[in-house]
């Protein structure tokens, strides 16, 4: 999936691999549900646009009725993913990198891909567990994080987080909280 | 892209994370316990990059 045209040329998501379960009963009546999803090697790299949205936003795309409605997925899954977050320069180059995760390993269920991408989504659309092998925040750095985590109204909410951090562990004691643009 | 969070740290090496900094080794060492709030947003500079790249004036 490559960025939109007011980003640099490059990809908001690229996978290596997909492997997708149908539902043969729906596409007995012409529908394509997908049951659960398995993304290998997938990167994200997500890039902010200082005046304006993230690069995976697209408030002008229009829903259309030639692309299948992608419902509920009941599981998806990523092995070794990737994530990289950076801001565009005000030239409209790409920033310097401000996160990176390395190492992801998710387990969702109950994803629903449209509502996600939606501004207006005001519900759960999913929850399970994430495992990365390396954390970056700048020049900051935590190893081996577990975490329980909820999408849900365009934030994402972490419980039970914990992570090695320079020789010692980080522990979240409060429910983490991370949102974008409201 | 706004955050906040809570954390408790146990055995932190202290010259270990300040070494990540730019000039902060050195400075302080031993372990670090205690709790965390972070809150705030992740912002936008016109040059990102400057205290890396440019001496002070």
């Amino acid at each position: 999936m490559k960025n939109p045209p007011i980003f640099p040329r490059g990809y908001v998501v690229q996978v290596a691999r997909i492997d997708a379960e149908l539902s043969v009963g729906a596409l007995l009546h012409r529908q394509v549900v997908i049951k659960s999803l398995v993304l290998e090697d997938p990167v994200l790299n997500m890039t902010s646009d200082p005046d304006g949205p993230w690069n995976f936003e697209n408030p002008q795309a229009q829903a259309s009725q030639n692309t299948f409605p992608l419902g509920v997925i009941s599981r998806v899954q990523i092995k070794r993913g990737r994530l990289i977050a950076s801001n565009l320069l005000p030239s409209g180059a790409a920033g310097p990198v401000f996160f990176e995760a390395h190492e992801i390993f998710c387990d969702l269920e109950q994803v629903n891909l449209m509502r996600i991408l939606n501004p207006a989504s005001s519900s759960t659309d999913g929850q399970g567990t994430v495992k990365a092998g390396l954390l970056r925040f700048g020049s900051v750095e935590a190893r081996n994080l577990e975490s329980k985590l909820r999408l849900e109204a365009r934030h994402v909410f972490f419980t039970e987080v914990k992570a090695e951090v320079y020789g010692g562990s980080a522990a979240v004691i409060s429910p983490s909280t991370c949102w974008g643009r409201t | 892209m706004n955050f906040k969070t809570t954390a408790r740290l146990n055995g932190v090496n202290v010259a270990q994370l300040l070494a990540a900094f730019p000039n902060g080794g050195g400075k302080v060492t031993g372990k670090m316990e205690g709790d965390v709030k972070l809150a705030g947003e992740i912002v936008h500079s016109l040059r990102p990059r400057r205290e890396y790249t440019e001496p002070d004036t």
